[in-house]
């Protein structure tokens, strides 16, 4: 709880650090008119000359909820990268992600005699990309992804696996067309597949996490 | 037609050589299973029935610790463990490095030969309080001697085997050890420590150069007891 605590105000700092970052650079950017911005309407992203996002930067998880994640393991910072493109000129977008991470086991009582597992997802994105200025862009998206928990201990390892239900927001700040930065906060379900007793089986069963994730990205 | 004969030996050698090879590899190697748990629980209590507290769990298949919990204040134990792709699993209760450190003893649950269940209750398992027999025996006659004797006592340690169902079919708890020598001139002196129960009796015999038998009750009642035989 008290890791939580530290990471969500570390998440706080970042995201006011951005913004600061975004405003100072903001007077630049028109200067050097980097971004082709003339004629573009906010809502029209047939007139945007891009074809794919590539976004890769720290992932930051956060676990909630009564679950093992929250009460029996503690996350590590970790990576997500993603590619995304436009889906028939639309502004609609397709892709993959990758997420991982490695996480402590705090309670080995109630997880199994492991010592942390190394966490990852791979899957499909669907999105929708809203740009509000040349500047600044949203993109919404949820994935469904293929999550395996690598689990160690000191003599053996073994796989927990599931699926993994992602629902993403990214807010990009771009200081040029095609190299921007982006925050992306993003509430994350784990549904694992194992076989325990009823008693254990709904805890061991889900993980949740309200994550953060935010990089630099590249437009194409 | 020899050499033929020769050389469909030598194949059939290479292959069994080499199933053999497989199987020694693979066939054999314990694993922990993915996406299984188990869990383990029960209430760990004395012979009064009071709850014990702090009193460890752990749930082997060799060579895996595979789960471990710990009894609360009133006894009461609950934990996740791992399986293996073996039908066997040990559960052991206060098993401690060295078994001569404790008040208390252990017991052994070993389930083999069975699929593994995804819930063991256990119940109530009741430790008992063990004693150290410091047991001596010394030469102090300048004469040459030889001693027979043997020792009988509650053995402190308690392991239940289960194959078939939930009725151990070995209950090997608190059984009578028998331990029996001789001394003589080449090795007139012996001292050895045996775990056993508190509140028993040690049933010590011997005869000297083939005497009559005597026997000796030792009480076991401190959480160690010296014994020192003089002949």
């Amino acid at each position: 709880m008290f890791l939580n605590i530290n990471k969500i105000v570390f998440l706080v700092f970042f995201l006011c650090g951005t913004a600061v970052s975004a405003q100072v650079d903001e007077k630049n950017i028109e200067e050097d008119k980097p971004i082709k911005s003339e004629g573009r309407k906010n809502d029209n992203l047939e007139q945007d000359d891009h074809y794919g996002i590539f976004e890769i930067g720290p992932y930051l998880p956060i676990s909630i909820g009564k679950n093992f994640a929250n009460e029996a393991q503690d996350q590590k910072i970790g990576i997500q990268a993603g590619i995304a493109i436009n889906l028939f000129n639309t502004p609609a977008l397709v892709g993959l992600r990758f997420t991982r991470f490695e996480s402590d086991v705090t309670n080995r009582e109630v997880l199994g005699n492991y010592k942390n597992s190394n966490v990852s997802t791979f899957g499909l994105v669907l999105g929708y990309h809203v740009l509000l200025e040349p500047k600044w862009r949203i993109t919404s998206s949820v994935s469904v992804s293929s999550v395996t928990y690598n689990n160690q201990a000191n003599d053996f390892e073994f796989v927990d696996s599931g699926t993994s239900l992602e629902f993403r927001t990214s807010v990009g700040y771009h200081f040029s067309k095609i190299f921007g930065i982006y925050a992306a906060p993003t509430y994350r379900l784990d549904f694992l597949d194992i076989n325990a007793p009823a008693q254990t089986k709904d805890f061991l069963d889900s993980a949740s996490y309200l994550s953060v994730s935010f990089g630099i990205r590249f437009v194409i | 037609m020899y050499l033929l004969g020769n050389t469909y030996h030598t194949m059939k050698i290479i292959y069994l050589t080499f199933l053999l090879c497989v199987f020694g590899i693979f066939g054999c190697t314990t694993e922990v299973l993915d996406n299984e748990r188990i869990l383990i629980e029960g209430r760990v209590v004395d012979v009064n029935g009071n709850g014990l507290e702090n009193i460890n769990v752990k749930a082997e298949t060799a060579p895996f610790l595979l789960g471990e919990g710990i009894t609360d204040t009133n006894g009461n134990f609950s934990f996740t463990s791992l399986k293996t792709n073996r039908n066997r699993i040990i559960i052991s209760i206060n098993l401690k490095n060295n078994q001569i450190e404790t008040p208390l003893n252990s017991i052994v649950f070993e389930y083999r030969g069975l699929e593994i269940q995804r819930n063991y209750e256990l119940g109530d398992i009741m430790l008992r309080d063990t004693s150290i027999l410091d047991f001596k025996i010394e030469k102090t006659s300048t004469t040459e001697n030889t001693l027979k004797w043997q020792l009988v006592f509650k053995s402190g340690s308690c392991e239940r085997n289960f194959s078939d169902d939930n009725i151990p079919d070995q209950n090997l708890c608190y059984e009578e050890n028998l331990f029996a020598t001789q001394n003589n001139s080449e090795r007139p002196d012996f001292e050895q420590q045996f775990l056993t129960l508190k509140n028993t009796e040690a049933i010590f015999t011997y005869s000297i150069d083939q005497g009559a038998e005597q026997t000796v009750i030792i009480p076991i009642n401190e959480e160690l007891t010296n014994y020192v035989f003089e002949y």
